[in-house]
């Protein structure tokens, strides 16, 4: 019964995460899991952890827990933005999550609060990475042709940010 | 890159919390809704589909419950092909599913129906988020409870096959054994998962019911009761249960009005769509719509946790039981209709969850290796349906006989409550507008009846802003007269 269980002792974990969110069946909304899709193929598992998520909010915390650095890519749409547009934001960027009324509807900044209660300051970098979509408000699959030529530079980016800092 | 970009305003699908009142001449509140995202074109994306492919297409519809969307989809396929899961693929599934409602429940409780009941009114609107729940209860409890989700997890981990979405569900079964190893370790996580749902239950009773403000929330029958109707479904007992059973419904007064096997649920419940959008109201057909009210002479009903108790006759676990009994001996008795009872009700279910994982995971059966029936059957039409966290969720396809999906239809849980949110919209609306002004405490009491309900919104993700809420009102000539955004900058 108390069998002791190795323990791989000198692998230290893998320092950066990326995230690639949103719902492969919702047109350009799948834009961040294609580009974690991609980045699975051409980053090495030492170099950082990939990761797709449909899921969003409070539900995500696990998954950061104990990692120093989160790129999270994910499908934007803002008034007047350009279809395929690359943004880069910090969680403070973005407008601090005021009122929860949903597990799922905490926003990056709120999720940074709550982790910065949970592990007692043990917070980690979170950069976002944002691509504005074109096409999201139905259901079905594929991306449409300028986000779809953003996924290769969006990659691009984030190989030179997982790269940087190491 | 810097800190001043504005971003006006984030959001990614329309619908999202959009919320109209409008006003009668006099500046009061004539009518008001809520407005939940409406699966538009997922039908039309589906047709032509094969019907296995549904299963691991539909829990792709939501982000948030995927497992849900399987359960439903694989008893749909089930009765598709009439085929009937072995012994231990039922129970596979069963322990899926109830790990699933588990962590569910467990999250919306720490940090979302905390800081009405823990955190309270009196906290203020900086205490009123998740920190102020981590301040009453410590940030110990949150990080336990933050575990205790990842090890449940686990357990779907291990059955399902995919941490991101379960597939190991087809027609007839499983896909996926459980070892005797993994029965072993589910079986740990199940009893710790016990005895954390006691633990929250005694928090709840310390923190909400005996220092905080719940007796206030639940004495006040004006702002937040409303006697409906109730459906859930029952097992063979009339007990509650996620998995199978019948659905039943009850009265406003707890009396049986409907007792029915999925596959009857279009001779019971009907669809209503409103002029002034696209969304769909469900309401009892045998009753009929009679507007957005209350009573016995209305079709409108209500699904979710509290509904569910209030619709089943008991809980089939112990320590369930007794939670149950005292749920309703602090209420004075069966029906509740407060929907400040719906939290208390969640975590009911919480322990009901872990203690059938427990029972599931000590049940020899669940590691028999057949986890299969082979559907023969022509397939035409099939039915699933399934608790979801957030109410009872059917779907129901038709296809040719090579089983291709002709038709599909789906009841999400939320459009179920679609109704009832929107009374409590209007009610906490007519207490907050009086002669056309507006009084801006009125999204602290909508959110509160949200946040009851946890209506779930996200049929796509959503998780680098805040999910916003516009609420609109119009004056008696339907003009936009004020607009309240919460959540863009």
């Amino acid at each position: 019964m108390t069998r002791s269980r190795r323990k791989p002792l000198n692998r230290s974990p893998v320092p950066v995460l990326v995230v690639g969110m949103g719902n492969p069946i919702r047109f350009d909304d799948g834009v961040g899991i294609e580009v974690a899709r991609r980045l699975k193929r051409e980053v090495r598992a030492d170099e950082a952890e990939v990761v797709e998520t449909t899921e969003a909010g409070l539900a995500l915390l696990p998954l950061f827990a104990g990692k120093s650095r989160v790129i999270i890519v994910d499908a934007i749409r803002t008034e007047g933005g350009a279809p395929g547009a690359i943004r880069q934001f910090r969680p403070e960027d973005l407008p601090a999550t005021q009122r929860v009324w949903s597990a799922h509807g905490v926003g990056v900044p709120g999720l940074a609060q709550v982790m910065d209660v949970l592990t007692a300051g043990g917070i980690c970098d979170i950069v976002i990475y944002t691509i504005e979509v074109h096409r999201c408000d139905e259901f079905g699959e594929g991306l449409s042709p300028l986000v779809s030529e953003a996924v290769p530079r969006a990659v691009a980016l984030i190989k030179k940010a997982i790269k940087k800092e190491r | 890159m810097g800190r001043r970009i504005t971003i006006n305003p984030i959001t990614r699908l329309e619908g999202h919390g959009k919320i109209d009142i409008f006003l009668d001449d006099g500046g009061n509140v004539e009518r008001a809704y809520f407005q939940v995202p409406e699966f538009r074109g997922f039908e039309k994306f589906c047709e032509g589909r094969a019907a296995e492919e549904m299963p691991a297409l539909t829990a792709k519809i939501c982000g948030v419950c995927p497992t849900a969307h399987h359960i439903a989809s694989v008893k749909a396929l089930d009765a598709l092909y009439n085929v009937e899961p072995p012994p231990a693929a039922r129970l596979i599934r069963e322990l899926m599913y109830c790990s699933f409602i588990f962590e569910d429940h467990l999250l919306h409780f720490y940090f979302l129906g905390g800081p009405d009941l823990i955190a309270g009114p009196q906290a203020g609107k900086a205490g009123r988020n998740i920190l102020g729940v981590l301040d009453k209860i410590g940030a110990e409890a949150g990080r336990a409870a933050m575990a205790m989700r990842t090890k449940a997890r686990r357990v779907n981990a291990i059955i399902s096959g995919s941490a991101l979405y379960p597939v190991c569900g087809v027609a007839g079964g499983v896909l996926k054994t459980v070892s005797e190893a993994e029965r072993a370790e589910i079986r740990g996580i199940a009893r710790e998962a016990v005895a954390f749902a006691e633990s929250t239950l005694a928090l709840f009773d310390e923190h909400a019911i005996r220092r905080g403000a719940y007796a206030d929330y639940a004495r006040d029958e004006d702002a937040y009761a409303e006697p409906t109707y109730y459906m859930g479904l029952v097992d063979e007992k009339g007990r509650v249960n996620f998995y199978d059973g019948k659905v039943r419904v009850v009265g406003p007064r707890g009396k049986e009005f409907a007792l029915f096997p999925a596959r009857h649920y279009a001779r019971h419940i009907e669809e209503r769509v409103e002029p002034w959008n696209y969304m769909k109201f469900l309401y009892l057909k045998d009753i009929g719509w009679k507007g957005f009210r209350g009573g016995a002479d209305s079709g409108v009903y209500r699904v979710a946790p509290l509904a569910r108790l209030n619709a089943a006759a008991g809980m089939a676990t112990p320590r369930a039981q007794a939670a149950y009994e005292q749920l309703f001996g602090y209420f004075g008795g069966k029906p509740v209709h407060t929907i400040m009872a719906y939290h208390w009700a969640r975590l009911v279910e919480v322990l009901y969850a872990a203690e059938r994982m427990a029972e599931i995971a000590g049940d020899p059966r669940l590691t028999d290796p057949c986890v299969r029936t082979i559907p023969a059957a022509q397939p035409r039409e099939g039915v699933g349906v399934c608790e979801a966290p957030r109410g009872t969720l059917f779907h129901h396809y038709t296809t040719d006989k090579e089983g291709i999906i002709q038709k599909a239809n789906l009841i999400v849980a939320t459009h179920n409550n679609a109704a009832a949110i929107c009374m409590s919209v209007q009610k906490a609306a007519s207490a907050f507008i009086k002669g056309g002004v507006v009084d801006d405490g009125i999204l602290a009491m909508i959110e509160m009846a949200f946040r009851a309900y946890d209506p779930c919104m996200a049929c796509a993700t959503h998780a680098i802003g805040e999910m916003p809420m516009r609420l609109s009102i119009y004056d008696s000539g339907k003009v936009l007269v004020r607009e309240i955004v919460r959540g863009a900058p």
